[in-house]
């Protein structure tokens, strides 16, 4: 369910934390959750890097600046229904940590349905054009400062273009994106000898 | 799988988990373990149990990872263990992968020329991996050996930090192969035999990572430890 998904979980409890990923490791799958019983080690780390996050309301309101703008990807651990104080149309995501276990399972297989269906409303597009002329490149073995010379664009525009290709793909290394384009047609299956 | 201990027979472990079979080998123990505990067996073949049931349980367990136990073996314990571990790569797991992959191509119609290139692939990373035996066996892990037996084990303590996230090619290729499979494979092939292959390739994936979490985390910082101890004029 929650495949290629990062989550973090920033909470004071070791003990819970790990309560918590036991649960979501046996349910969910999650293929990479990290635990922050320290919220300095968590901001030390790639914070932004994750795309679900698990915290208390405190933590949620002393870090603010960082937890508000992701409200939609952060689940509140309330001891009972939290108000949405916030006002707005949607409550905020919560697990009632007091609940029975299936109660827990429920509400999170719920709220990760939810969350899930939002981020896959996105049509699966294939390549882009300009994506697919990258690939050319790299398959042709140019680096990105010379990719970004040729098409006339910024070095950060081709990383960007880059990541959106391995995150399409679901392929990282230059070999396996290399064989890809030839599997499609993208190159010649000479380029590469 | 839950932890493993000493006392429970083998046979019992490797039913539940036949994924440890190539492990238990590298250890020189084979089937037919009758009813006999991990602990009598080891007794029996002269290995250190607890050795033994900590690679089990590392193996076999994805998040544990107990790496102070692991860095309180001798180093030449792990190297010997990781020696027999890239033998029988070399061995058994990516000749298996070869020839089911030849089956596979032949057995499936001429115009899917996909399989050939994803076998390709599949030969450059096999490549990449051969020479990073070739290069444990001939150089890295002699010199471990070495400086092994020249420091006493207690006073290699490794305080530089380890790093299991650091990018490993082998498994990046390994992953992007899985994916080529998966996601990307078209035209007609033997299913059959595809999943063959892709249930090797997921095996060798397995033993690679658990590999590499001992390669990074225990044996590197172990290394550069003794190597510190061994030329303090450097520090």
């Amino acid at each position: 369910m929650l495949r290629n998904k990062q989550i973090a979980i920033v909470s004071p409890c070791p003990l819970f934390n790990l309560g918590l990923k036991q649960i979501l490791n046996e349910y969910f799958s999650a293929p990479r959750i990290d635990l922050y019983a320290e919220p300095g080690l968590f901001f030390a780390s790639s914070p932004e890097s994750y795309d679900f996050y698990f915290t208390s309301t405190d933590l949620f309101f002393i870090y603010c600046e960082f937890f508000l703008p992701r409200k939609n990807n952060t689940i509140l651990l309330v001891k009972e229904p939290f108000k949405n104080e916030y006002n707005t149309t949607e409550p905020a995501l919560q697990i009632h940590t007091y609940a029975p276990e299936n109660d827990v399972i429920e509400q999170l297989q719920s709220i990760f349905g939810k969350l899930c269906r939002q981020s896959e409303n996105k049509p699966r597009i294939a390549l882009t054009a300009r994506e697919i002329e990258v690939l050319q490149l790299i398959a042709q073995g140019y680096i990105n400062k010379e990719i970004a010379n040729v098409l006339h664009i910024s070095f950060n525009t081709v990383l960007s273009h880059r990541k959106n290709i391995i995150a399409k793909l679901g392929i990282k290394t230059v070999s396996g994106l290399s064989f890809y384009a030839m599997i499609n047609g993208y190159v010649s299956i000479n380029t590469n000898e | 799988m839950g932890l493993l201990y000493a006392e429970i027979p083998l046979s019992e472990v490797i039913l539940n988990e036949p994924t440890l079979i190539p492990v238990i080998n590298r250890f020189g123990i084979t089937l037919g373990t009758q009813e006999k505990s991990i602990s009598e067996i080891c007794r029996e073949k002269g290995l250190d149990a607890d050795f033994f049931l900590t690679i089990l349980n590392t193996f076999v367990n994805d998040s544990f990872f107990p790496e102070k136990k692991l860095k309180s073996f001798c180093a030449s314990q792990i190297v010997d263990y990781l020696s027999q571990t890239n033998s029988y790569y070399v061995r058994y797991q990516l000749p298996n992968i070869e020839r089911h992959f030849s089956l596979l191509i032949e057995k499936s119609p001429l115009q899917n020329n996909n399989l050939e290139l994803i076998r390709q692939f599949f030969l450059e990373l096999k490549q990449e991996l051969l020479l990073r035996i070739e290069n444990d066996e001939k150089e890295w892990f002699p010199q471990i050996k070495r400086l092994s037996e020249n420091i006493h084990p207690e006073t290699a303590v490794t305080s530089c930090c380890s790093n299991d996230t650091e990018l490993n090619p082998v498994e990046e290729k390994l992953n992007d192969l899985k994916s080529l499979f998966v996601r990307h494979l078209s035209g007609d092939y033997n299913l059959n035999l595809c999943y063959g292959v892709i249930f090797a390739i997921f095996s060798l994936e397995k033993d690679i990572k658990q590999n590499n979490r001992i390669r990074n985390r225990i044996l590197k910082p172990l290394y550069h430890s003794m190597l510190q101890i061994q030329t303090p004029e450097k520090l």
